[in-house]
């Protein structure tokens, strides 16, 4: 399926590959956070300014 | 930019794999940019069919050719195929092609995760077009009528193509959020040696910005939809007053969402026309410091004004005060970017090729909606404008010349490095010329429709909008059927026509004239040292 002529994955050398995969699951994990506090997290924020708005 | 020393230029000529291999499992930046671009131009068709059906509807008052629901479905299809199906892949084709060549790395740091980027779009484009079709079969339920804002109660009474929608924005989600972590890791270590962040060409900066705002902005989006499923389907009452929700918290999490979308929209044709005005102006960019100070200022604020679009609700005069304020703040650095423009065109030796034509158009139109936005952006006024035809011409203002003619300036500034062919000149400027005086018949007039009080999303009106609207949806299909003429001239140039150069335009810069036009398979294979 995958072949070099596609990839050429003589660049990638196993340093530079430890750096990106350590930067990409940093990254899912920050997109992951987002999207899983985003629940209570805004309905947090909704009734306090709905709060504000009533009071 | 800086300056660079060649010591190894594309040796690799490995040759292209061929047949359809090449391209479901490509993992080559420039295949799959293309394959982007293809989609991106195959949905704007879709979407600019379902607009000119809008305006056949509107050319007359009364009902002529489309059932109230199957009328608002379009407007959603529209907003949805364009936004997600049309302009963000497009940026993303250009990005993908362009920013390898840029920062001299030889491909996208993560070339598989590109491939399944890109191989989501179809899946979500065939979810989303399924939720327009299957409420013509028998018990499909209704048309979503929503909008593209798919706010609650409305959205959560809609059929099963409802659900539909929501898996392919799930999907969608998820291709951009990949997409953008690609970039990102690309962006930040793939960079050729002596490329510090400061010396990274604008449109690298424009992608960097974006990105982060995709990431996170796309998740709350996908956090709104998740409990708008949870409350059609397992009995949550997030949205639904009736059970403690309030369907005003989608309006919160959409928004959120929704602004910062503009941006992303906005940003990569900002970076394009960074590279375009100076090319044609034969001076370096003005303010190149103060462009990326500008895009990261704009990011950021972008993030926090997001209840603009809400003004109407009923919040506290704090809050719409700090939103009102905030929102006008954003035109401080996005007139920043359209001043460092014009002191870039600012005795520059001009020509004007059709990507500069394009530009000058966008700084002179998008500058215009920017207006019509400060004006909207007044809570007392907004009080009278919103949900007006005054909103739809605002948007159009500054999403067209803003977003999609900055893609066009793009991709009529790279074709001849794509294809290895120059573009034929005549048929761009005339492209050009119809393109935007279509565009400004069609969508000039909608703003005093909207001062006189035309509602938007609205499949019927009042006789007194009448002449307007006539010349508004003549205007449309000026405007609609020109982009046959884009396509045409795309397929005459892949297919032939005056040898580009690899530095396909004299005033042009960057490492990505220092390549082949069109360049090889692999390029950068050794990176190349900046000084």
């Amino acid at each position: 399926m995958w072949n070099d002529k596609m990839t050429i994955p003589e660049y990638q050398t196993p340093e530079l590959r430890r750096k990106n995969l350590r930067l990409v699951w940093l990254l899912v994990g920050f997109a992951l956070f987002i999207f899983f506090t985003s629940f209570p997290f805004w309905t947090g924020l909704f009734r306090l300014v709905g709060d504000q708005a009533a009071g | 930019m800086s300056t660079t020393t060649l010591t190894h230029d594309e040796a690799h000529h490995h040759d292209a794999p061929h047949g359809w291999r090449r391209w479901l499992f490509s993992t080559n930046h420039k295949d799959i940019g293309t394959l982007y671009l293809i989609f991106a131009l195959t949905m704007l068709f879709l979407g600019g069919a379902s607009a000119m059906l809008i305006r056949l509807e509107l050319f007359q008052p009364g009902i002529q050719l489309l059932e109230p629901d199957l009328y608002n479905n379009l407007v959603t299809n529209h907003a949805l195929i364009m936004i997600f199906g049309a302009v963000m892949p497009a940026a993303a084709g250009l990005a993908n092609w362009m920013i390898p060549m840029m920062i001299g790395a030889p491909d996208m740091a993560l070339p598989r995760m590109n491939n399944l980027s890109f191989w989501i779009l179809p899946a979500a484009a065939t979810m989303l077009l399924l939720s327009f079709i299957v409420p013509f079969f028998p018990g499909g339920g209704t048309q979503i009528n929503t909008g593209w804002t798919l706010y609650p109660p409305l959205s959560t009474q809609v059929g099963m193509s409802m659900d539909f929608l929501i898996f392919a924005i799930h999907l969608l989600g998820i291709s951009s959020v990949l997409a953008s972590i690609n970039i990102i890791v690309t962006l930040l270590n793939m960079r050729a040696p002596g490329m510090t962040l400061m010396k990274m060409p604008i449109f690298c900066w424009s992608w960097l910005v974006t990105a982060f705002l995709l990431i996170l902005v796309v998740p709350v989006l996908a956090g709104g939809v998740t409990m708008l499923l949870f409350d059609r389907h397992f009995g949550t009452s997030f949205f639904d007053a009736a059970g403690g929700g309030d369907p005003v918290l989608f309006q919160h999490l959409f928004w959120f969402f929704g602004h910062p979308e503009v941006y992303i929209l906005l940003l990569p044709s900002i970076g394009v026309l960074s590279h375009v005005i100076p090319t044609f102006s034969r001076k370096p960019l003005f303010g190149y410091h103060s462009m990326v100070g500008a895009m990261l200022a704009v990011a950021t604020i972008g993030m926090v004004v997001w209840a603009h679009h809400q003004y109407t609700i009923g919040m506290s005069l704090g809050a719409v005060t700090y939103f009102m304020i905030g929102t006008i703040i954003i035109s401080i650095p996005v007139g920043l970017m359209i001043f460092n423009f014009i002191a870039t065109m600012w005795r520059g030796s001009m020509t004007f090729e059709t990507p500069m034509l394009f530009a000058v158009a966008i700084v002179l139109m998008f500058t215009f909606g920017g207006l019509s936005g400060v004006m909207l952006a007044v809570v007392p006024a907004d009080m009278q404008y919103q949900d007006s035809m005054f909103v739809v011409a605002h948007f159009h203002y500054v999403l067209l010349p803003g977003a999609v003619f900055g893609l066009f300036a793009g991709v009529f500034y790279w074709l001849p490095k794509w294809t290895g062919h120059m573009y034929d000149e005549r048929l761009g400027k005339l492209f050009f010329w119809i393109n935007v005086i279509g565009f400004n018949i069609t969508f000039f007039p909608q703003h005093f429709l909207g001062l006189a009080g035309m509602p938007r999303r609205i499949v019927d009106y009042n006789v007194m909008f009448t002449e307007f609207n006539v010349v508004s949806s003549i205007g449309a299909m000026i405007f609609g059927l020109s982009h046959l003429l884009l396509l045409y001239i795309i397929i005459k140039t892949i297919r032939g026509g005056k040898k580009a150069g690899a530095r396909s335009w004299e005033g042009a810069k960057g490492l990505e004239w220092e390549l082949d036009s069109p360049p090889a398979f692999h390029t950068w294979t050794v990176a190349p040292q900046i000084k």
